[in-house]
């Protein structure tokens, strides 16, 4: 028997009063159905552990303190030399979270975070058939040491409403920037657990906020692709697609929330969901065979995305402009918009130290954030626009865009990590912006390929290598359009940003550092000089 | 020591509200005196006891304004039966303290939300307020009360602002809808009875059970509804009723007049005025219609734009005159570019004094600063030729292209006749307008509209250029169905 | 408790086992809460320590011999409990001096003294007139605030208090009059 957590469980005859109360009360008034629409009248009616604790051991094959470098060899994935050298891995790779309180119904000790109790006993089995070795645990939130170094990845399931105290809410939010992910399993659906992590993850990340994965996203094709999925029971609206809800952090997915159970998929114990159904509730979880295959996938998403984490993760403060001393210095402006815009933190940071060693031009290091609905965008010349997933444009950045690029300013368009949403939104957005102007490919002899560095041939990320590599031919592609017959917005629909950083992200299709850096840098020399 | 003034500080103590000071106090009588400890003790006791049998007995009281309460009276039972009764109903539920203290009705849930727009308010019976907004974002939302699919007791919904909305659906299927800043208070407790405080609201109710059909308040009128679709606005003085479909009963509250409402007829209850059910024709006026302008010298928005009457496909059509009052036009929203076809199609039919030898005549033009009211240089006019046979409805069509004169200009369209000569008295109907673009890009290096980011990047040749609908059917209101 | 040992028992002897403790807990409970009232500054408190008592209880049930008193057992339980929870509790005028709360721990523990039973105080509650029964029971239902329901009388709060203090000596008068009634016998 797992020791209860610190919470505390309700006294025994209180439970008894309340039984019988309601017992009572369930014979004296005909019950409706429990709440609206299968929900239950209360979080309490979802509160069934689905199996028993098997407390099995892992064999590990390994010894105690043993620790190699874990990046488990993708295809086509070859492990760059910077990376060789970074200190060895963690044990563990998604720790069950010990939170809420427990009951003992039944015989069974069921508490909240343990009611689908082998999940990560299975989970870790598969992930190890797949070379991913590591050991299944359990932490607390008190223990918990919040160092994503030793655990780069935390999951939460349950069915009752999540609360956390004020401390573990500001230890969780620098445990995801510190490059953390978290796990947020619904483990029958239901929609108090559901519904109260989106609102508490939510809320501590004001910055971010919740967006659906889109088909194309890395989590459904890093090992497996994850195309149609299947459901045990409450997913006919999802049409066979899989469904999750990300916080991105940078290019990484911070929390990870899934509306349909995962774990008792993955555990294979799917017993409790025809129990619920009698209850008259509406559970809705995966089928198993969905469920472990999201699990085989999420295994090599956290590796990868984990030294990503820890590479976007050092703090970085913006800069401010001083609008009243014009600089001469070269000023990197981000523009903010209503999908994810922040997508690689520390990029420009790098490209810019990059330009400052490899030009003459001065530069500012830092670079700026700018609301298009708000800020007097003249001081800034060069505009960068990146994101992850679909946008919006009001009517006044469309204005602001606009009248930017008319009055001679640049701007930069960047698919961060290369993925279809983004795109569609690229394109479709700018035709709202310039509607009698269009994009064209920017031929190998335009001046911009020579503007600072001689860039001939590319070298693109593995994934876009593998599946494109042929067809592009080592070519850069960058589409342009000219206003007034001169260059002035350029976009390009591989992601150039990532390659800033000098940290490999798995699945973006994009260039690789080298080439990403010198491309970057010319685009800057260009528009400065033009 | 006053014994009474223990008994205070105890009191005190136990509500949780003494003083630093007179818990000092007590402190120090406790320590001195054991009849002091075994006072509180027994008071302890005592508090303990009373909120056990208060447990047990009163969960759903609620206390009324007199002072009486209500309670539901329970069998008490004895701890052990009570202790095996949840042994062997085998569920111990942990308990929240919500559960102590609910109001009597709750959980009985009688409508379920079919759609919500704007801010709105919703006070239940319980008397709990939740304020809600749908808004069209990609943001997910955890509300769960006011949200599709969610279901609620009765209680009154609050639109608060003029693009609110939300629909309802009772149990047996019949809705109903509020719109902008209204009121209405809803309940079914067998027999459905809504209240209507202010605002517009419309409903379409299935037949109802004999003998309780569906009771409608308004402040100036009641509504008896056997089964049928209606419209009804409500203000402080009078109530406006419109029966689209079926039978309403409406008595009037001043002075206890009571009518019939038919399909098809409106009636406005307002004391001290005629109370007559009118016939109402379907006809919209320019300003009642979406999109399309009446933009001739007259400019009146009043006259007859579309009408039901003489149609093609049992829908609106547009009613077209020689007369200079009425020239509908329509700005598209879109930017030319140089290289655009343009392609219309559409229905006619010549109707009153239309003669053989006039036509309708298409005209694409733009305007000195892309509005509707600047000058206007037409740049090309399509005509329909004249009628095949007159009293039917017949196809016509047109194209035009775009010159680097009309690039980046936005386009117009307007819908004209062209006189074959005789008197500008004919009158024409058209339907089921489309307007479609192709554009045809001039050759040169890969288009990103061309490109593919997932398949063959550059396709060779370009796939053939798509033709890209402006106006048709619903999409700006090419059908001249939109209300 | 071990797991190994636990697997080791048959079913029905697992639910013999609970029936007899649920059956032990459901009877001397109430005496554990009366007892933590006096000791513990709130109603949320009484209820934590009272189900930590309670699990704890279970965990160690092996070990309760038979015969003796199941009662005394799980009120130094509780004691223990409820000393450890001070602890952590903060200050304010609700928490007693250390010295103070020894003194009120020893009396309670202690056997002599009459316990309040529900048998007691029926009677005394039929006694008041309906609405004031009503009252007084209602503002000791869990989850009412006092404060609220003082708000909302129409008395001024201060007039308030001392009413249902009124009822609360009237009551307990009755109580102590009925106990020593049932000691005469």
């Amino acid at each position: 028997m797992t020791h209860p957590s610190r919470s505390y469980l309700k006294s025994f005859s209180s439970f008894l009063q309340a039984a019988a109360i309601l017992t009572v009360a369930l014979v004296a008034f005909e019950p409706e159905s429990l709440g609206q629409a299968g929900k239950g009248a209360s979080s309490n009616d979802w509160f069934i552990k689905s199996a028993k604790d098997r407390n099995e051991k892992l064999q590990t094959g390994i010894k105690g303190g043993e620790k190699r470098d874990i990046i488990h060899s993708l295809p086509g994935m070859p492990i760059p030399q910077s990376e060789r050298l970074k200190p060895p891995s963690p044990d563990y790779l998604l720790g069950k979270v010990k939170w809420g309180s427990g009951a003992i119904i039944g015989k069974e000790l069921t508490e909240d975070w343990n009611l689908a109790p082998n999940d990560m006993l299975e989970f870790h089995k598969r992930a190890r058939s797949e070379g991913f070795k590591y050991m299944p645990t359990q932490t607390s939130l008190a223990e918990f040491s919040y160092d994503p170094a030793l655990m780069p990845a935390i999951l939460l399931g349950g069915v009752r409403e999540v609360k956390f105290t004020p401390t573990v809410i500001n230890k969780l939010r620098q445990y995801v920037l510190d490059g953390g992910m978290i796990v947020c399993d619904s483990v029958y659906g239901s929609p108090w657990f559901y519904e109260s992590s989106l609102k508490v993850f939510d809320d501590m990340f004001p910055e971010s906020r919740f967006r659906v994965l889109p088909p194309d996203h890395p989590l459904y094709h890093i090992a497996t692709d994850i195309e149609k999925v299947t459901y045990r029971s409450g997913g006919e609206g999802e049409k066979g697609k899989p469904f999750f809800e990300g916080l991105y952090i940078g290019s990484r997915i911070g929390v990870l929330v899934s509306k349909y159970g995962l774990g008792c998929g993955m555990a294979g114990e799917m017993k409790v969901f025809d129990q619920l159904e009698k209850k008259g509730l509406k559970p809705k979880a995966y089928s198993e065979q969905s469920a472990r295959q999201i699990g085989e996938n999420l295994a090599p998403y956290i590796v990868g995305y984990g030294r990503v984490g820890e590479a976007e993760g050092k703090a970085e403060l913006f800069g401010t402009i001083d609008q009243n001393a014009p600089t001469s210095e070269f000023v990197f402006a981000q523009v903010k918009h209503d999908g994810h815009w922040n997508v690689h933190p520390g990029a420009a940071r790098q490209l810019l130290s990059r330009l400052e060693k490899d030009s003459a031009i001065p530069v500012n290091l830092k670079r700026v954030s700018v609301d298009l609905e708000r800020d007097d965008t003249s001081a800034y010349p060069f505009l960068f626009f990146s994101g992850l997933d679909d946008f919006v444009l009001t009517a006044k950045q469309i204005r602001t865009l606009r009248r930017h690029v008319n009055q001679g300013g640049t701007l930069v368009i960047n698919n961060g990590l290369g993925l279809a949403t983004f795109h569609q939104a690229a394109v479709r957005e700018m035709r709202r912006v310039f509607p009698a102007d269009e994009f064209r490919l920017l031929p190998q002899t335009h001046e911009i390929f020579r503007s600072l560095h001689t860039v001939s041939r590319v070298k693109y990320t593995p994934t876009l290598m593998k599946d494109q590599g042929e067809k592009l031919q080592g070519r850069p592609v960058l589409f342009g359009m000219k206003i007034k017959g001169k260059l002035r917005v350029i976009y390009s629909p591989y992601d150039l940003e990532g390659g800033w950083n000098e940290v490999r992200y798995p699945l973006s299709r994009g260039y690789q550092s080298d080439s990403a850096k010198k491309l970057g840098m010319n685009i800057i020399m260009y528009a400065m000089t033009h | 020591m006053n014994h009474s003034d223990l008994e205070q500080r105890i009191g005190a103590w136990l509500d949780g509200r003494i003083s630093e000071a007179e818990s000092e106090t007590l402190q120090q009588e406790l320590r001195e005196s054991a009849e002091a400890r075994a006072t509180f003790e027994s008071y302890a006791q005592l508090d303990a006891v009373i909120r056990e049998v208060a447990d047990t007995e009163s969960v759903g009281a609620i206390s009324r304004g007199s002072g009486s309460s209500v309670s539901i009276p329970k069998r008490a039972t004895p701890p052990y039966a009570r202790a095996l009764l949840a042994i062997a109903a085998g569920i111990i539920i942990a308990l929240t303290a919500v559960l102590y203290f609910q109001p009597m009705k709750a959980g009985r849930n009688i409508v379920r939300i079919k759609g919500l727009n704007g801010t709105l308010t919703w006070i239940g019976d319980g008397g709990q307020i939740v304020q809600g907004s749908s808004s069209p974002q990609m943001r997910t939302r955890w509300s769960n009360v006011l949200s599709e699919e969610a279901e609620l007791p009765g209680g009154t919904i609050e639109g608060t602002a003029p693009d609110s909305w939300f629909e309802l659906e009772f149990h047996d299927g019949s809705t109903a809808t509020i719109f902008g800043d209204s009121i209405l208070t809803f309940s079914d407790q067998g027999q459905k009875e809504l209240r209507l405080k202010q605002g517009r609201f419309s409903a379409s109710v299935v037949p109802q059970p004999a003998g309780e059909p569906m009771l409608i308040h308004t402040p100036a009128a009641h509504l008896k509804v056997v089964g049928t679709q209606f419209d009804v606005e409500a203000a402080p003085e009078s109530t406006m009723l419109y029966v689209r479909e079926g039978k309403v009963q409406i008595r009037r509250m001043s002075d206890g007049k009571t009518v019939d409402v038919s399909t098809g007829h409106r009636v406005v209850a307002a004391a001290g005025s005629e109370m007559l059910p009118q016939l109402v024709a379907p006809d919209r006026t320019w300003a009642q219609t979406p999109v399309w302008e009446n933009t001739s010298n007259s400019g009146n928005q009043n006259l007859i734009a579309t009408q039901e009457t003489r149609d093609y496909d049992g829908t609106r059509n547009l009613l077209l005159s020689e007369e200079p009052a009425s020239l509908p036009v329509q700005d598209t929203g879109y930017t030319i570019r140089s290289g655009d076809k343009f392609e219309i199609r559409y229905v006619w039919m010549g109707d009153n004094w239309w003669t053989a030898k006039d036509q309708i005549a298409i005209k694409l033009f733009t305007t000195d600063n892309d509005l509707i009211s600047g000058t206007r240089t037409t740049f090309a006019t399509m005509l329909s030729g004249t009628s095949i046979t007159a009293g039917t409805y017949e196809a016509a069509s047109g194209s035009a292209t775009a010159t680097a004169t009309e690039a980046r200009k936005r386009l117009f369209v307007a819908i004209d006749t062209q006189d074959g000569g005789g008197e500008l008295e004919g009158v024409a109907r058209l339907d089921n307008f489309q307007l479609q673009v192709t554009h045809f890009p001039e050759p040169g290096l890969p288009r990103l509209d061309d490109f593919q980011l997932q398949g063959i990047p550059f396709p060779d040749p370009p796939p053939p250029p798509a033709a890209e609908i402006i106006i048709g059917g619903n999409i700006r209101n090419g059908d001249f169905n939109e209300d | 408790m071990d797991d190994q040992s636990a697997e080791k028992r048959t079913a029905s002897n697992d639910d013999e086992r609970y029936e007899a403790f649920m059956r032990l807990l459901v009877e001397h409970e109430p005496r554990v809460r009366s007892f933590l009232r006096g000791l513990l500054p709130t109603w949320h408190d009484v209820e934590e320590v009272t189900q930590e008592a309670s699990l704890i209880a279970w965990r160690k049930f092996d070990d309760f011999e038979d015969g003796t008193s199941f009662g005394g057992w799980l009120l130094t339980i509780a004691r223990f409990e409820a000393l450890k929870h001070r602890r952590r509790v903060a200050r304010s005028p609700l928490v007693f001096a250390d010295d103070v709360w020894d003194l009120l721990a020893e009396d309670a523990c202690g056997e002599g003294g009459q316990q309040i039973r529900r048998r007691h105080l029926e009677p005394c509650l039929a006694k008041l007139k309906p609405g004031q029964r009503d009252l007084l029971l209602h503002v000791h239902s869990p989850g009412v605030v006092m404060r609220e329901v003082a708000l909302l009388s129409g008395k001024s709060e201060q007039a308030f208090y001392k009413v249902i203090q009124r009822l609360r000596a009237v009551v307990l008068a009755c109580v102590t009059k009925a106990i020593a009634a049932e000691n005469a016998k």
